[in-house]
């Protein structure tokens, strides 16, 4: 019993040290490829200089817009989706009617907020990495990583647009299912009389 | 010496029980760790970390992700006539809006060299 207890503290200790080891070693490979200049870069800079205290302070200000910006718009999404776009659909079958188009863009937005949310993921992650990176004795790949910042920052912008352009469209879309609502009770009236 | 048998019985007992008692803890807390690294895991996989502003960092912005009012949001049952779309319409624009607004971007221009400053040749 003892040794089979043993066996076991032994082996879950061993199970905890073999994570926090992995766990360490990707951060560590994430955080030295971010910077490093690879071979395929073209753009190799002769020189970059910043204020490091001054660029680090300003992107703490920019990371906290961001995440206050990503926590209002998430929540406006998530009611737009569940609480009007997924309740109205449901409605429209309910009431027996031809709501094709409207499931249809309500289900492509649904498909790109959660590529938003994995976009905005990776562009935090590497945010956080550019505010703990060593600036002073590292610049040009302090400058490489910004770089790859900002292409996850412009695809988070990307998702963003498409999701007001999606949300537009529903809003087109639900215009011509009123009028075509519209269009068949005058139909059925006139028939009536 | 039934008395002494079960002196020595009694004795050798509680010699297993405190070896046992220390392998317990011991295991409780390794467990307990593991919960916590699976948990911190799952915590930042799942995004739940981008949403979380009780983070340090994120003090000056906290109080104004505060909902203002609680959004009850269209019926998804009942009729579908004039006045419930009418409804919907309503309540849609206000959300529309509210997502159009300029300042609601993740714009280039944040971290732009001109913004942060930066002289690059």
């Amino acid at each position: 019993m003892r040794r089979i207890l043993a066996i076991l503290l032994i082996g879950t200790a061993l199970g905890v040290g073999l994570l926090a080891i992995e766990t360490q070693t990707a951060r560590a490979v994430e955080a030295g490829e971010q910077g490093r200049l690879k071979p395929s870069d073209l753009s190799i800079y002769n020189s970059v200089t910043m204020d490091c205290l001054a660029v680090k302070f300003k992107l703490g200000k920019v990371h906290q817009q961001d995440g206050l910006l990503r926590v209002t718009l998430g929540q406006s999404y998530e009611t737009i989706s569940t609480k009007l776009m997924a309740r109205l659909n449901a409605r429209v079958v309910e009431n027996k009617l031809d709501g094709s188009t409207l499931i249809k863009t309500a289900a492509e937005f649904e498909k790109t907020l959660g590529t938003f949310r994995d976009d905005y993921r990776r562009y935090e992650v590497a945010m956080n990495n550019l505010m703990k990176m060593d600036c002073q004795s590292q610049m040009q790949a302090y400058y490489t990583a910004l770089q790859s910042t900002r292409e996850l920052r412009e695809a988070v912008n990307t998702d963003v647009r498409k999701l007001s352009s999606l949300v537009s469209q529903y809003d087109r879309e639900f215009r011509e299912f009123r009028e075509q609502l519209n269009a068949k009770e005058g139909d059925r009236d006139a028939a009536t009389e | 010496m039934q008395q002494q048998n079960s002196h020595d019985e009694t004795s050798a007992r509680g010699a297993r029980q405190k070896p046992l008692l220390a392998w317990m803890i011991t295991g409780s807390v390794i467990v307990s760790l593991l919960l916590v690294i699976l948990s911190m895991w799952l915590y930042n996989l799942s995004g739940a970390a981008q949403l979380d502003l009780s983070r340090p960092g994120y003090q000056d912005v906290r109080a104004k992700a505060q909902q203002s009012q609680p959004f009850e949001g269209f019926d998804s049952t009942g009729a579908l006539d004039s006045t419930s779309l009418d409804a919907f319409e309503n309540l849609y624009r206000k959300q529309q809006q509210d997502i159009n607004q300029k300042d609601k971007r993740f714009d280039a221009a944040s971290l732009d060299d001109a913004h942060l400053e930066i002289h690059v040749e």
